[in-house]
């Protein structure tokens, strides 16, 4: 512990030295930036996929060809894939062990799950079926990972062909899956590959409680068939649509995605608009159900400004389209999920203004930002979720600052407005500890508690840094990761490299993996203000994590700052002057004190703010009206 | 004899019924800001994060939370529940002010007839716009769950409350007109007969969105600069409409009930 007693003049070079931060701030925010990575690194990965949605049995009858090679730099003698729809075939499987058999608040209400009913290897002397002599005992407990032998070992670089038939079975929407009533959303519905890393290994999981997923980039085709009268959107561009025996066949492709989904439903109604970036146009379409006009306008109204706002900050959207799904009410475990250039939202029917942590713009930003974090920065979700779902967290509250302002981004009704990250920090940091933000999420057992850590304290540390060391040098962080790793896997030490990059090597050391990999605070103590002599003495103490803060002292002669460097794990102030009060940090910049009531002290009784009494008042005589003669 | 020369003679009355609530309400906002302040006074931040959207914020509730919120809503509890008991009588005595006289010697028997009215007036109201409240929305509820469009379910929800929301409005103005006809010494079958008569719904619900505007007004001009002034102008306006139906009310029931002189 260090401590500063200089006082004043402690001040003065302070103040040089944020003279000095200021101006190697705005050289950084004037340099250059990275420009994108376009490419994949798997770039022979393709999947040809067919499926016919049975709406009566809520069934999808699918046949596919994938086109796979060995990227590692290992031969591999067997391959993995993800049956995700498995997790709902019963009780005893680990996400229902896990999730307590619900997930944000919808109960599992029926069984769906994953038949592969054929897996063949092309040969130049004919197909193998790899499916004889795998172990896929029908009655495991968890089936939702598929592991089967190859007839030899496929060398790095090797490239094989397989065929696949299967059938879907959707349990009543679900976790992400699932029908309700005619509305279909038919996602992880067919086996896919695990990912090969890059040491011969597979990053396969089981479908976890709380965790999301992880995969190559691949080129998808993807061919839909669903009832005459229906629609249906999916990951990509619809390059075709015909009536075909009594069903209507859709063709949508994509490159350089990570899944393919889509929706179906015999009502969507739809809104269309551009996007301009550059020389891109990309379409934007949004469906939704009859009655949802309004808040579908403000869906796609919000979609716009943040892709506006996501491309100047992480990079332009890559793709043609951007397709937007207003789920129907009811629908709820499928709302607010992301898929690469696709995504539900979530609301009610009615646009609500002066709510936007709560309906529309928030989940329509989150999804959104999703399609950069984890969308094309495909991050491993269950090892590490808070590169996807913490760095989505702090883009979304970033972009509702910028459409709502900072005191309004959370709440604006009846006058009261609240800042969005202040709730978050709300979320976050009270109650019962947590583990740490960058720990996977096979460490927590309560939902709850995977959202306070991973969604709201990584945001609060995001936003921490934003305040205390200007947001333009983390729009500039976070753009360099985004772009260097676009299309990439990365894990927290290329995180931590982009931010070492913009500020120094000190920054992911000291501040990020002690705040996100231990789960530290920062908090402050403030003395009590000791007057003698004309002078007043104050000690001010901070622990945990060390953040650069402002000090307000005010007296009876006026009010002044004083800066409190990072370094000083303790400051004791001996000011000329009557000081009758001191606050730290009295901008909240540093939004990971746990709480900040001793930050600041005063010798004086607070005065009552102005415009309380009034508001109290005219309140109190309604009440009294309304009871009264 | 009209309504307004009942409100014009209950000038004084009306005014003073509202320097009474003002100054109710105004010790109340005191005594509150007094309590927040206490509270808060260690943690200076605090009071000024109240005024800028704080309520929400843990620390401002953790403050206030371990001393101030509890005895405060119970006091702001019992002052809205005293006042409310002191409404009956002085809804007579600036009943009796628009007559022309305060009859105090009967204030008190009239004073028994308004709580027994008032007491029986509270079972009809209950079964039959409660059970209403509850039943038609819930009717429409189940029949229309799952239909796509929401609006259908919602909408219908909220018109299936208006039944009970015209039966609550019927019920006030007839609770108004009973002790308008009270205030006469009318009996309590007698002014239940002459109140049900006089009606005026629909009035009753004019003079409700009236008060409900200048209130609405009030509150968004309470954070503007001279807010006080101009909330307490639209305050004082409420006390005034609510006059002015009383004064309508109490000439209305002259009009109808067989007992009274006809109005002049």
């Amino acid at each position: 512990m260090t401590s500063d007693t200089r006082g004043g003049h402690a001040a003065r070079v302070t103040r040089w030295s944020w003279l000095l931060a200021l101006a190697t701030s705005l050289a950084h925010a004037q340099a250059p930036d990275v420009p994108p990575n376009e490419t994949p690194l798997e770039r022979d990965h393709r999947y040809e996929l067919r499926a016919r949605l049975d709406p009566a049995t809520h069934e999808v009858h699918g046949e596919g060809r994938i086109t796979w090679r060995n990227e590692s730099r290992v031969p591999v003698g067997e391959l993995v894939f993800h049956r995700y729809l498995e997790a709902f075939r019963h009780e005893r499987t680990v996400f229902m062990r896990e999730s307590g058999q619900q997930l944000r608040g919808v109960r599992f209400r029926g069984g769906g799950g994953l038949d592969v009913n054929a897996l063949e290897l092309e040969t130049p002397t004919g197909r193998v079926d790899l499916l004889t002599g795998t172990d896929d005992d029908p009655d495991a407990d968890d089936r939702t990972q598929l592991r089967v032998r190859l007839p030899r070992e496929l060398s790095p670089g090797e490239r094989i062909t397989l065929n696949v038939r299967f059938v879907a079975k959707l349990p009543p929407v679900f976790a992400r899956s699932g029908y309700h009533g005619d509305f279909h959303v038919v996602a992880q519905w067919f086996p896919k590959l695990a990912r090969l890393e890059n040491d011969g290994t597979w990053a396969s999981f089981p479908y976890h409680g709380f965790g999301e997923f992880y995969a190559d980039f691949a080129t998808y085709d993807l061919t839909v068939e669903v009832p005459r009268g229906w629609d249906a959107v999916a990951t990509g561009v619809e390059r075709s649509r015909e009536e075909v025996d009594g069903h209507v066949r859709l063709r949508f492709q994509q490159d350089r995605v990570h899944d393919a989904v889509f929706v179906a439903a015999p009502w969507f109604e739809r809104l269309e608009a551009e996007h301009h970036e550059g020389d891109r146009n990309v379409r934007v379409l949004l469906v939704h159900p009859p009655g949802f006009g309004s808040a579908a306008r403000r869906h796609l109204e919000v979609t716009l400004t943040s892709l506006a706002h996501f491309g100047r900050v992480y990079g332009a959207y890559p793709y043609d389209q951007l397709t937007v799904v207003v789920p129907p009410r009811g629908a709820d475990g499928a709302a607010g999920m992301e898929y690469p250039t696709l995504f539900l939202t979530a609301g009610p029917w009615l646009h609500v203004p002066g709510l936007p942590i709560a309906l529309q713009d928030e989940v329509t930003a989150h999804e959104l930002a999703h399609q950069w974090f984890q969308g094309m920065v495909a991050t491993h979700e269950v090892r590490w979720p808070m590169l996807d779902e913490g760095l989505t967290e702090w883009a979304t509250g970033d972009a509702l600052e910028a459409m709502h302002g900072r005191a309004r981004s959370g709440i604006d009704v009846f006058g009261l407005s609240l800042d969005g990250f202040e709730l978050r920090r709300a979320l976050a940091l009270r109650g019962t500890p947590t583990p740490a933000p960058g720990s996977p999420v096979t460490d927590f057992r309560r939902s709850n508690d995977y959202g306070r850590a991973i969604y709201g304290r990584t945001a609060v540390v995001m936003e921490t840094v934003a305040r205390t060391w200007g947001r333009a040098r983390l729009h500039r962080t976070l753009g360099h990761y985004a772009r260097s790793q676009r299309f990439r896997h990365p894990t927290p030490d290329a995180l931590f490299a982009s931010f070492d990059r913009e500020y120094g090597p000190w920054m992911a050391r000291d501040v990020l993996r002690p705040a996100l990999m231990i789960g530290a605070h920062s908090s402050v103590h403030v003395g009590r203000p000791e007057l003698r002599d004309g002078r007043t003495r104050i000690r001010l103490e901070q622990r945990g994590v060390a953040l650069p803060r402002r000090v307000l002292l005010r007296g009876p002669s006026g009010e002044r700052h004083v800066t409190w460097p990072a370094r000083a794990a303790a400051l004791d102030l001996d000011e000329e002057g009557e000081w009758t009060s001191v606050w730290a940090d009295p901008h909240a910049h540093a939004l990971l004190d746990p709480d900040r009531r001793d930050d600041a002290r005063s010798t004086q009784p607070t005065e009552i703010p102005e415009g309380l009494f009034t508001r109290a008042l005219v309140w109190l005589q309604a009440l009294l009206q309304g009871v009264g003669p | 004899m009209n309504a307004r020369t009942q409100f014009r003679r209950a000038l004084g009355t009306t005014f003073a019924v509202h320097v009474l609530s003002t100054a109710v309400a105004a010790w109340a906002a005191l005594e509150l800001g007094g309590a927040l302040v206490g509270a808060a006074s260690p943690h200076p931040f605090v009071a000024e994060g109240f005024a800028h959207g704080g309520p929400i914020a843990p620390e401002t509730l953790a403050t206030f939370g371990n001393h101030a919120f509890g005895p405060l809503f119970l006091a702001l509890g019992a002052m809205l529940a005293a006042y409310g008991l002191a409404s009956i009588p002085l809804s007579l005595i600036w009943l009796h002010a628009m007559q022309g006289e305060t009859a105090w010697r009967r204030l008190p028997r009239q004073l028994l007839r308004a709580v027994g009215a008032a007491i029986v007036l509270c079972v009809p109201l209950t079964i039959v716009a409660g059970g209403l409240a509850v039943a038609l929305p819930l009717l429409w509820h189940f029949a229309f769950e799952g239909d796509v469009d929401p609006r259908v379910h919602d909408l219908g929800c909220l018109a299936a409350l208006l039944p009970a929301l015209a039966v609550a409005a019927r019920w006030s103005s007839w609770a108004d007109h009973v002790r308008a006809s009270i205030a006469f010494d009318l009996p309590v079958f007698a002014a239940l007969k002459a109140g049900w008569r006089a009606g005026a719904t629909t009035e009753y619900l004019v003079f409700l969105l009236a008060a409900a505007l200048l209130f609405g007004g009030s509150v968004a001009l309470a954070g503007l600069p001279l807010g006080w002034l101009s909330a307490q102008l639209l305050a004082l306006g409420r006390t005034f409409l609510r006059a002015g139906w009383w004064a309508r009310a109490q000439a209305r029931v002259m009009r109808l009930a067989d007992d009274l002189p006809p109005a002049a």
